[in-house]
């Protein structure tokens, strides 16, 4: 029984990895340029079957307020995927773009190859925000979230708790608070 | 979209005029002709109005040629009320202007029909700026003889149309409204033809309400403004033709107004007309799609399937989208229809114009929602949700009545988007708006079912049987606040026993989002909602119709295990006939034999292989853990059966603050025959009662378990009384080995019912004589009644071994017996006359003899190791059965478990045979042990006693008979092989053991040590068992008896010798030979006679055989010269091997003549 577990452990780490060579290829923001970029005020990280896997904010009085935008952003994610229309051969485009945005907040979704999706929410006053830098962070999430999969003790659909997922994150909510 | 030039242009003060969002506008309304239908008057029900109004709402649509032979389309709008200040804006976009009127009352008397007529003509008056025509329709009189004519007053000065009811009668009322319809049309079409010939120079400047102070004082023949007035015109001419059925008009109209008002920047006015394209478009190129297919929107609703029908429904709205513009056939395709991409533009272009305008938020609002639903239909889902995302930004000063009614307009919306989490969201966000302090009447009813209604979006229902057991579910956060709310909800409704159960739901379903903390104190709420109501596990009827299934605790207390217990012991049926089961060749074996005994086995994977009893109580174990850090009372805790009525024992059990795995026995009778099906138990705990269904809880594996209920069976109690009057129960009983003593056992009834079959079977594990029990009075009380009981006589037998385990030392008890003579006779020769007189009574040669006693006493510490008490377990099993069990094949069995202690009495610790007096007999010479502390009286024959002293050891002699021929005589045919000395061994020893027992006596407790086991060397053989030969010896022809035969000296006297062979085979080799010889009586033989006596004849015969049954014979005649006592030894010598001798020897007693 033991054994037949990790057997398949060690098959999802062979899988992530190859998949993870893959994310490697992307055009990748250096970490330099993250740093200056960092105003996102909640990241969240969301499961196959659209339930939370992680999430955090900066601010967190308003929390549940944050969970609701996420969530009703879902709305939209799902319909982005619904009607994109896949080409064989082409892989699809990871990066939804802005979902929705509301007076203070812009919202932006990404969704990986496994229907994980990372929603970032940004400070609306960030207007200076580039497209570009925006995609850089979620393919900076994107591959932490790889390297949390890798973990062999990592149960996937469980909840994400890793340190360095921790550090990545609040690096990228950090700036504002300095 | 919305940008901040909306608060500069913006006047702050908020215009009251146009307050009344219509939130269910669509772009087809821009067509239709805005008819109201009023109810007047009291008499007239409200139902039978509505089912009036649907009858005209049907006529909605007429075709009419106009004067150029051209069909027109044209589609009214019944509403039922419009707020006069909406109707101001009808210049603005003409399809806002109240066209027609209706009014509907019924009246009995003059009276009424005047107020119905004054009100008809007061509403005229409120509408008058925009009325083209008006209908009153009164009901009950003026039809017809049956009803009552009255003639309207003289101030009514409109079409009264009078029908006696609205059924039957009044059968003609669609073809008035027809009519109605059209003469509103003609005006319509005559206003348009009037504006359209204006002159370009002369048109006015059309103004929205707003606006008017605006233009005051300003040259309006200044170019701008004569172009704003143009433009403006245009577009008003085109909201004209799209009423009046001239779709491509209008759309031409519309092209060319956006084109002038952009070029002056009238941002409301393009506004208004970039939505006017927008609509135009639609209308031409979905001319019949806009009712029908928000229905088929709608209906998908429900199933809840939105993707897929939306798909489906968007083939449609493709498909239509090539129908040619049926208005203007004869014209061209227009060329300047949008593409659907446009159409959004052109929306969205127009809503940022709106934006400008704080006081045309209204009109804002309602052109997001038109183009939301366009681009539902076009299934361009995003830009709707786009536009449906700026209309919460519209600030509008609505009543919080309105606000609600916009939250639940956006609600619907997303749902048929498929966006439930949006959808859900607004309706909470209703909800709340329902309750807020801002909100004069707070109305927690609509709160509640709204928020009802929303947990679907969150993935949430009140069903905790739609819950999966483990993995993901939604978003626990949100998820846990959202069914708080319900219960607040609920709470304030004060339907308590609804509070109840969604707090009882929510610590179901949401009980591993919860955390510590959270638990608690929800259980705390539960625990003061539910003082209110309790909670009970049935589902919960609302008066809307809404069942709201039945919610369980089941997590307060934990259940971590379930087991189903056995009866005890003596409590558990038995299978009658044990029907012995097929295990196959193997022990174990992983392999399945037959697919379909594989198939059972799993089906019936919860049922269990033990019974249970009707009538008899039956138990459950359960393991609970309190979660709370409280004591918490779990009282009524009952298991949940199914199949045969069980009846069950409540349980109540207070569980210590955070106890863990806390036992619980719930206990029940089944009360019938049958499957018993166990599917979980019922608490009562923080007022709630739940039901917990195994497959429901998480720790338990199995979902239901299901046990055999075999008939009541009767219950019988058995013991052992011991004690000298019999009246101790005890399980150990101690014995001397070889005792025998006799024990009760008692069988009582104490069931319900009378036993009627009994059975005793022992099992006393090593030796079946060791207890016996006689059942012959059983059959006697049998039945057995309740409460009776039965005394069974059970004989006890200390069953031991008495014969020393060592082999038996012949030498050391030879040299004890003899201690001191040297010449012993060889064996062949063993002759020891006189010896059973020192044997018949103990001699203090050899009971103190020093060698003796030091030989003893070296074997005496050698079987003192042996000497501790020996425990038996022994078990005697009573089974026993009465109807309606017995019938069943099914019995109980009482067992009494008994410790028999043997404690040695007394050993034989070495033996030896020795020929007796007679040839029949042999005397057995035994050296008894006593083992006790006590003094032991061993009586070895008949009348012989003997007192051995505790510790002391003493030597008998027993005459036995000699082991018969009958018995051993086969032996003597070939004794070469091992196998028949030691079956001769064993035949010999057998005899032996039959014949002598030892009985011992002490302290009133008798019994009896036996030889069994004795092992016999082989001279020892041949004096146990009988000779083969047969001696008959004749002395001067008289038979020799066994006296001494007085001879004198000199006297020849004749022997013969007849041996005779009683085996029923002949013997071979046979060698007889006399001897004569003189025992001195001191151990001393004399057999150098040579001088005292001659033999005539010879002292030797050899026979090459002697046949079956047959003799030798042998003659010789001896005299003898010297008085005194000779014996004469006569033996006979088979093949070298076996010799017998004649015993006791022949004796002469020669005296002088």
């Amino acid at each position: 029984m033991c054994l037949h577990s990790l057997v398949i452990r060690l098959k999802r780490f062979l899988i992530v990895i190859l998949f993870k060579c893959q994310v490697s290829d992307f055009p990748h923001a250096s970490v330099n340029d993250l740093r200056n970029i960092n105003m996102a005020v909640c990241v969240s990280l969301i499961g196959k079957e659209n339930a939370p896997k992680y999430i955090t904010c900066l601010d967190y009085e308003k929390e549940l307020d944050f969970h609701y935008k996420i969530h009703t952003s879902l709305d939209i994610i799902e319909e982005k995927l619904n009607s994109s229309v896949k080409t064989v051969n082409d892989t699809r485009e990871l990066y939804l773009g802005l979902l929705y945005a509301t007076e203070e907040h812009k919202i932006f979704g990404y969704v990986t190859n496994t229907k994980i999706k990372i929603v970032i929410i940004i400070d609306a006053n960030h207007s200076s925000l580039r497209d570009n830098e925006i995609r850089a962070m979620f393919r900076n999430l994107h591959a932490a979230y790889a390297d949390v999969v890798c973990n062999p003790f990592y149960i996937p659909g469980e909840p994400i708790n890793s340190k360095k997922f921790n550090s990545i994150v609040e690096g990228m909510m950090l700036s504002k608070k300095i | 979209m919305r940008s901040a030039v909306s608060v500069i242009l913006s006047s702050p003060l908020p215009d009251p005029n146009m307050s009344h969002p219509d939130y269910e506008q669509s772009y087809h309304h821009h067509s239709a002709l805005l008819i109201l239908v009023k109810h007047l008057g009291e008499e007239l029900p409200q139902k039978n109005f509505l089912k009036l109004f649907d009858r005209i709402n049907k006529i909605n649509n007429i075709k009419i040629v106009d004067s150029l032979g051209v069909n027109r389309n044209i589609w009214a709008r019944y509403i039922k009320d419009y707020p006069v200040g909406n109707n101001d804006w009808g210049d603005f976009q003409t399809h806002r202007r109240l066209l027609g009127l209706i009014t509907i009352g019924k009246c009995k008397t003059q009276i009424e029909l005047n107020e119905i007529c004054r009100i008809h003509e007061s509403l005229k008056v409120k509408y008058t700026t925009t009325l083209y025509d008006s209908r009153c329709i009164i009901l009950g009189i003026n039809d017809g003889p049956n009803t009552p004519t009255f003639v309207p007053p003289s101030f009514f000065k409109s079409r009264g149309l009078f029908y006696a009811t609205d059924g039957e009668e009044s059968a003609n009322l669609e073809d008035t409204i027809s009519e109605f319809l059209s003469s509103i049309f003609w005006v319509l079409e005559s206003k348009r033809h009037e504006r359209s010939r204006e002159k370009i120079e002369r048109v006015s400047l059309l103004l929205a309400p707003f606006e008017k102070k605006d233009f005051v004082g300003l040259d309006m023949e200044s170019r701008s403004n004569r172009k704003r007035s143009l433009g403006r015109m245009t577009k008003h001419l085109g909201d004209l033709c799209l009423q009046a059925g001239l779709h491509c008009d209008a759309l031409n109209h519309y092209h060319s107004a956006v084109e002038i008002l952009r070029s002056i920047n009238d941002w409301l006015w393009l506004g208004s007309a970039c939505e006017g394209l927008g609509a135009a478009t639609m209308c031409v190129r979905y001319p019949n799609a806009g009712k029908s297919l928000s229905v088929q929107r709608n209906s998908s609703l429900q199933e809840g399937s939105h993707m897929k029908t939306r798909n489906t429904s968007t083939k449609n709205t493709l498909g239509m989208e090539i129908l040619e513009p049926s208005s203007l056939p004869a014209l061209p395709p227009p060329t300047n229809v949008l593409s659907n991409e446009e159409i959004l533009k052109a929306y969205r272009e127009s809503i940022v114009h709106y934006s400008k305008y704080q006081n045309a938020g209204v009109i804002e609002t309602e052109a997001s929602f038109k183009a939301a639903r366009i681009a539902v239909e076009l299934n361009m889902i995003l830009h709707a949700a786009n536009f449906l995302q700026n209309i919460v930004f519209i600030n509008l000063v609505i009543p919080e009545e309105q606000k609600i009614q916009r939250l639940m307009t956006l609600s619907d919306l997303y749902t048929k988007m498929g966006f439930m989490r949006k959808a859900s969201f607004y309706q909470r966000l209703a909800a709340s708006r329902y309750v807020s302090a801002r909100n004069p009447q707070t109305d927690w009813d609509q709160c509640y079912s709204l928020m009802i209604q929303s947990l679907t979006g969150h993935r949430l229902t009140l069903d905790p049987a739609d819950y999966p057991m483990n993995g993901e579910n939604g978003w626990g956060r949100l998820q846990k606040q959202v069914l708080q709310d319900v219960v607040v909800a609920a709470r304030r409704v004060g339907h308590s026993s609804l509070a109840t159960r969604h707090m009882t739901l929510l610590l179901q379903v949401m009980w591993s989002e919860l955390t510590h903390a959270e638990r608690h104190e929800a259980a705390l709420q539960l625990k003061g909602i539910a003082a209110q109501c309790e909670g009970s596990p049935v589902p919960l009827v609302l008066e809307s119709g809404l069942v709201i299934p039945p919610a369980n605790l089941i997590h307060i207390p934990t259940a971590e295990s379930f087991v189903v217990h056995k009866l005890r012991q003596h409590l558990q049926p038995m299978k009658m006939e044990k029907v012995k089961e097929d295990y196959g060749p193997f022990l174990f074996t992983p392999l399945n034999f037959g697919s379909m005994e594989r198939k059972s086995g799993s089906t019936k994977d919860s049922k269990l292989s033990y019974l249970w009893v009707a009538e008899e109580e039956c138990e459950v174990k359960v393991e609970l853990t309190n979660p709370l850090p409280f004591e918490l009372e779990v009282s009524n805790m009952r298991l949940l059966t199914n199949g045969v009525v069980f009846e069950t024992l409540p349980l109540t059990v207070t569980l210590p603050p955070d106890a863990v795995k806390y036992p619980v026995t719930l206990a029940g009778t089944p009360k019938e025959v049958g499957e018993l099906e166990i599917s979980g138990y019922s608490t009562h705990t923080l007022g709630v009662k739940s039901n917990c269904r195994l497959k429901n809880l998480p720790k338990i594996h199995q979902s239901q378990f299901v046990i055999e209920v075999v008939p009541a069976l009767p219950l019988l109690e058995a013991k052992i009384l011991i004690g000298p009057e019999n009246e101790k129960t005890s399980s150990v009983i101690s014995l001397y080995a070889g005792e025998r003593t006799v024990y009760d056992l008692v069988l009582q009834n104490v069931g319900r019912g009378p036993v009627e079959v009994v059975e005793i079977i022992v099992d006393s594990g090593l030796d079946s004589n060791m207890i016996t029990c006689d059942i012959t009075p059983l059959k006697d009380h049998l039945p057995l009644a309740e409460d009776e009981q039965v005394r069974l006589p059970v004989t006890f037998f200390a069953v031991a071994n008495f014969v020393s385990s060592f082999p038996p030392d012949a030498g050391s008890m030879r040299s004890s017996l003899f201690s001191g003579t040297n010449s012993f006779p060889s064996l062949s020769s063993s002759f020891r006359p006189g010896m059973y007189d020192h044997l018949t009574t103990p001699t203090p040669s050899f009971r103190s003899g020093p060698s003796s006693l030091n030989s003893l006493s070296s074997q005496f510490n050698k079987l003192n190791i042996d000497n501790s008490t020996k425990g038996i377990e022994c078990r005697i099993k009573v089974r026993y059965s009465a109807k309606p069990g017995l019938d069943a094949g099914y019995c109980r069995v009482a067992s009494v478990l008994l410790h028999i202690d043997i404690t040695n009495s007394i050993l034989i610790s070495n033996w030896d045979v020795l020929p007796a007096e007679t040839s029949s007999q042999f005397y057995m010479v035994l050296d008894v042990v006593n083992m006790t502390n006590q003094e032991v009286e061993v009586k070895y024959t008949a009348n012989k006693c003997i007192l051995i002293e505790e510790g002391e050891s003493c030597r008998v002699p027993i005459p036995v008979d000699r082991c018969p021929l009958s018995k051993v005589g086969k032996y003597f045919q070939g004794e070469d092989s091992i196998k028949d000395i030691v079956d001769l061994n064993l035949a010999c020893s057998d005899h032996i053991a039959s014949l002598v027992e030892v009985d011992w006596e002490l302290g009133g407790r008798k019994g009896k040590a036996s030889l069994k086991g004795i092992t016999l060397s082989s001279h020892m053989l041949d004096i146990v068992r009988m000779s083969p030969i047969s001696w008959d010896v004749h002395i001067n022809g008289e038979e020799a008896s066994g006296a001494p035969m007085m001879v004198g000296i000199g006297e020849c006297i004749q022997i013969q010798i007849v041996a005779r062979n009683s085996l029923p085979w002949p013997l071979k080799d046979i060698s007889l030979s006399v001897q004569f010889f003189q025992d001195y009586q001191n151990n001393t033989y004399n057999f150098n006679l040579d001088t005292r006596l001659a033999m005539a004849g010879p002292s030797h015969l050899h026979l090459p055989i002697v046949l079956e049954h047959g003799s030798a014979d042998y003659c010789f005649n001896v005299v003898f010269f010297i008085p005194g006592q000779y014996k004469m030894n006569v033996q006979c010598v088979s093949q070298g091997k076996n010799t017998w001798k004649l015993v006791p020897p022949v004796e002469f007693d020669v005296h002088d003549a």
